[in-house]
C-alpha cells in the first residue's frame, strides 16, 4: 500500500472528512490501533542509556519529517535523538495531545483548520516567531493568515501547502479549461469526477457562482449542485478512485487534489492540472509546539529547519516522495522548473485560494446535509 | 473439567446433572457472543437512536425517528436500497441454483471438492479488490463491453459507476454463499425421487417445478437470509462503483455517522432498516415455507 500516496489524499481532504474512508470500520479499527500503539509509543524509554535529549515529532507517516537523510541531519547537528510519532487523521492528531501526549510530544503538525481547536483545548503553547530565523522567509500571504493566531499569538509555522483545482485529460479535452464553468458544461456529460465531500462541494459551486466560499446562497448552490450532478460520471472519494477512472479514461476532467496530481503525472500519466480563474480551495500544514513540550529549545530549532529552504529544497526534489508546495518563498529560486511545475509551487496561486479552515459546527452540519440531499436526489 | 472427567470415567454414563453442567459450560462462548456482540450493542444502538445526538445522558426524544420516517428522501433511499438488495439476490440465485444442482448432482463426487473450491475463492479475497476488478471488468473497452460491442452495444459505453453495477457487484458477491447453502440442500434430495418422476413420466420442467424446486426451498431461504440484508445495507459497492446516481441508504448511514458525526440519526436509520429488512424477511419465510410442496400433496 503507498502509504505516501494515501498520506498525500489524507492530507488534502477537507477538515472534517479526513476519517471517512471507504471502509468505514476498517478506518475507524486503525484508528483505535494506531491510537494504541502511538501512546503506548509515548511512554518514556526507561532503561536507556543515552544522554542526548529525545525530540518527540507527530506528524502523519511519510510525510518529510521522517525522511532518513532530514531525521540524520538534524539529531547529528543538535545532538539528539528523533522519535517520530504518527496519526492518521487530523481528529486523532488532536487526541494524541489530550490523552498523555502533553509533556511528551515537542512539536506537532496540525492543519489549519485545527489549529483554533487545538488551542481552545489548550493543546498548543504561542510560538515566538523572532526564534526562528527562517520565518520572515515564508510567503507572507501564508503566514499572515489570521487562522494560525488566536489574540495576536501565533501557534502555526506554516509548513507546506496544497490545492483542489481542476484536472483534465488533454487527449481527450483540446481546448484549455481556465474556469470552474467546465464541470457545468454539457458538453463534458459523462466524463466528470467529482469529489464526494460536503465542504469541497459546496465551496466550488460557490466559487463557480461567483458566491462567498464560507457564506454562500445554499439554495443557489444546491441547485447548481443537482445541475453538476446530471453531468457526472462519478463521485470519487479516495484518490485510489480518482486514479482508476481517470487512467481508464472513464473520467476526463473533475475537481481533484494537486497531490494526486502530482503523483499521476510522476507515474507517467498525462494530465493538465489548472487553478480555474474563479479560484480554488487550498490547505497549509502548520508545525506547532505542544503545550509542556519538554525540550522547548530544540522544538523551536525543529521547526526552523523544517522551514528551511535546505530541507525544503530537498524534500521538494525527490518527486517520488509526492512533495506537496513549500511554504518558503525562497525554495523555488534553487529548483529547477520542472519540479515546481510538478508540484504546483506557483506561489501566484495563493492569493486566489480559499484556505480551508474550521467551519463553525452548525454550517458543517447544514452543508453535510445539503450534500446528502444532493446526492440522495 | 476434572469433575467432569472422573464422572464420565467413574459413572457408566453422565448422570443428568453433570449433563446440564456440560451443557453451561459449553454454552458460556455462545452467550457470551450473543450478550457481548448482538445484545449489548442492540441496546447501545436504541439507546443512541432514542437521545440527542453524541450525549449519553442527552434528553429522551423520537425526533430521530419521527426525522427518518418523515423524510420522502430517507424513505426513496431505503426502497432504492430494497430494491437494489433484491435484485442482486434474485440475479445471484439465478446462477447460483443451478450452479448448485450440477454441482450436487452431475458432478462425479471425487471432483465436487474442487469446484465448491473455486466457488468459494472470491470469499478468500479482500471485497475491496473484488470492487477495483468489477471496476475493469465493466469499463468500456473492457472485457464484458467487448462481447456485448458484438451484439452492437456502443464500444464506447461502460456499465461503470451505474446502479446496476452495484447489483451486479452485490451479486457477484452473494453467488458463493447462494452456491454453498443451496448445494447443501440439493445433495440432501434423494436421488430416487428424481428417478421415480423419470421413469413414471415426468418431463425436466415437471420434475423442477414438483421436486426440486420445492425441496430447494430450505437452501434459498437460508441464502436469502445470509445474503440478503448485507446487501440492502451496503454502502461500499455503492461508493466506489454506483456513479453520481448510485447513492443508498448505507452511504446515507454512513454519511450521518463519518461526515455529520450524528450517530444517534445514523442509529435511528439502522434501526428502521432493521425492522424494514425483518418484515421482508419475515414474510419471505411465511410466503415460502407455508406453501407446501406439491410432492407433499
Amino acid at each position: 500500500m503507498s502509504s505516501g500516496r494515501e498520506r498525500i489524499a489524507c492530507r488534502e481532504r477537507s477538515a472534517k472528512s479526513i476519517v471517512k474512508r471507504t471502509y468505514t470500520f476498517f478506518a475507524l479499527s486503525t484508528l483505535l490501533v494506531g491510537l494504541g500503539a502511538s501512546l503506548a509509543a509515548l511512554k518514556p524509554p526507561a532503561a536507556q542509556a543515552a544522554t542526548e535529549p529525545t525530540l518527540v515529532v507527530a506528524n502523519w507517516e511519510d510525510y518529510g519529517s521522517d525522511e532518513p537523510w532530514a531525521v540524520k541531519y538534524f539529531e547529528q547537528k543538535y545532538h539528539c535523538i528523533i522519535k517520530p510519532v504518527y496519526f492518521n487523521s487530523e481528529t486523532q492528531a488532536l487526541s494524541l495531545l489530550q490523552n498523555g501526549g502533553l509533556g511528551h510530544i515537542d512539536v506537532i503538525l496540525p492543519n489549519l483548520a485545527y489549529v483554533r481547536q487545538a488551542v481552545s483545548e489548550g493543546l498548543l503553547q504561542p510560538i515566538d516567531t523572532s526564534k526562528l530565523s527562517n520565518y520572515h522567509e515564508l510567503y507572507p500571504i501564508l503566514r499572515n493568515n489570521p487562522y494560525d493566531r488566536v489574540n495576536g499569538k501565533v501557534y502555526g509555522i506554516p509548513w507546506t501547502w496544497g490545492t483542489t483545482g481542476l484536472g483534465y485529460n488533454p487527449t481527450l479535452i483540446k481546448t484549455p479549461i481556465t474556469s470552474w464553468s467546465a464541470l457545468w458544461n454539457p458538453k463534458y456529460k459523462g466524463e466528470i469526477g467529482f469529489f464526494d465531500d460536503p465542504t469541497t462541494a459546496i465551496m466550488t459551486a460557490a466559487l463557480y457562482l461567483h458566491e462567498n466560499p464560507y457564506h454562500p446562497n445554499l439554495n443557489k448552490v444546491k441547485a447548481a449542485l443537482l445541475q453538476q450532478k446530471a453531468l457526472d460520471k462519478l463521485y470519487w472519494s479516495s484518490q485510489n478512485d480518482w486514479d482508476k477512472a481517470y487512467t481508464s479514461k472513464e473520467i476526463a476532467l473533475g475537481n481533484v487534489w494537486s497531490g494526486a496530481a502530482t503523483a499521476l503525472i510522476a507515474s507517467g500519466v498525462k494530465m493538465d492540472y489548472v487553478l480555474p480563474k474563479e479560484g480554488a480551495i487550498g490547505w497549509v500544514d502548520n508545525w506547532a509546539i505542544a503545550k509542556d513540550a519538554p525540550h522547548l529549545k530544540l522544538a523551536y530549532d525543529w521547526i526552523n529547519y523544517m522551514i528551511s529552504v535546505q530541507f525544503q529544497a530537498h524534500y521538494a526534489k525527490d518527486l517520488t516522495a509526492e512533495p506537496p508546495a513549500m511554504a518558503n518563498s525562497e525554495v523555488n529560486k534553487v529548483l529547477p522548473k520542472k519540479v515546481i511545475d510538478a508540484t504546483f509551487s506557483f506561489p501566484q496561486w495563493l492569493p486566489k485560494l480559499t484556505i480551508q479552515r474550521a467551519l463553525p459546527p452548525g454550517v458543517l452540519n447544514t452543508w453535510t446535509l445539503l450534500w446528502e440531499q444532493v446526492k440522495g436526489q | 473439567m476434572a469433575e467432569l472427567a472422573s464422572r464420565a470415567v467413574g459413572s457408566k454414563g453422565p448422570t443428568p446433572g453433570s449433563r446440564v453442567n456440560l451443557a453451561a459450560v459449553l454454552s458460556v462462548p455462545a452467550l457470551a457472543v450473543i450478550v457481548g456482540f448482538v445484545v449489548i450493542p442492540m441496546v447501545l444502538l436504541i439507546d443512541f437512536s432514542l437521545h440527542d445526538q453524541l450525549q449519553f445522558g442527552g434528553a429522551f426524544t423520537f425526533d430521530q425517528f419521527t426525522g427518518v420516517l418523515t423524510s420522502s428522501m430517507d424513505l426513496d433511499l431505503l426502497l432504492r436500497s430494497v430494491v437494489t438488495g433484491v435484485a442482486a439476490t434474485a440475479l445471484a440465485l439465478l446462477l447460483a441454483w443451478p450452479t448448485a444442482y450440477v454441482l450436487a448432482k452431475l458432478t462425479h463426487p471425487a471432483r465436487r471438492q474442487f469446484w465448491l473450491a473455486v466457488v468459494i475463492i472470491p470469499l478468500l479475497t479482500s471485497s475491496l479488490l473484488l470492487i477495483y476488478s468489477m471496476i475493469v471488468l465493466l469499463q468500456a473497452q473492457g472485457p464484458l463491453m467487448t462481447v456485448l460491442s458484438a451484439f452492437g452495444v456502443s464500444s464506447t459505453a461502460t456499465l461503470d459507476f451505474t446502479p446496476q453495477a452495484v447489483v451486479l457487484m452485490l451479486a457477484y458477491e452473494s453467488i458463493p454463499f447462494l452456491v454453498l447453502t443451496l448445494y447443501n440442500t440439493i445433495d440432501q434430495i434423494d436421488n430416487r425421487l428424481f428417478e421415480a418422476a423419470r421413469s413414471l413420466g415426468a418431463r425436466r420442467w415437471q420434475i423442477f417445478r414438483d421436486i426440486l424446486a420445492p425441496l430447494s426451498t430450505p437452501g434459498i431461504l437460508v441464502g436469502t437470509v445470509l445474503v440478503l440484508p448485507p446487501a440492502i445495507g451496503s454502502f461500499v459497492e455503492a461508493q466506489i462503483l454506483g456513479g453520481p446516481n448510485g447513492y443508498l441508504y448505507g452511504n446515507l448511514m454512513q454519511d450521518d455517522l463519518m461526515t455529520l458525526y450524528n450517530p444517534s440519526q445514523a442509529a435511528a436509520l439502522a434501526i428502521v432498516m432493521l425492522v424494514a429488512v425483518a418484515l421482508i424477511l419475515g414474510g419471505l419465510v411465511l410466503l415460502m415455507g407455508r406453501r407446501p410442496g406439491r410432492f407433499k400433496a
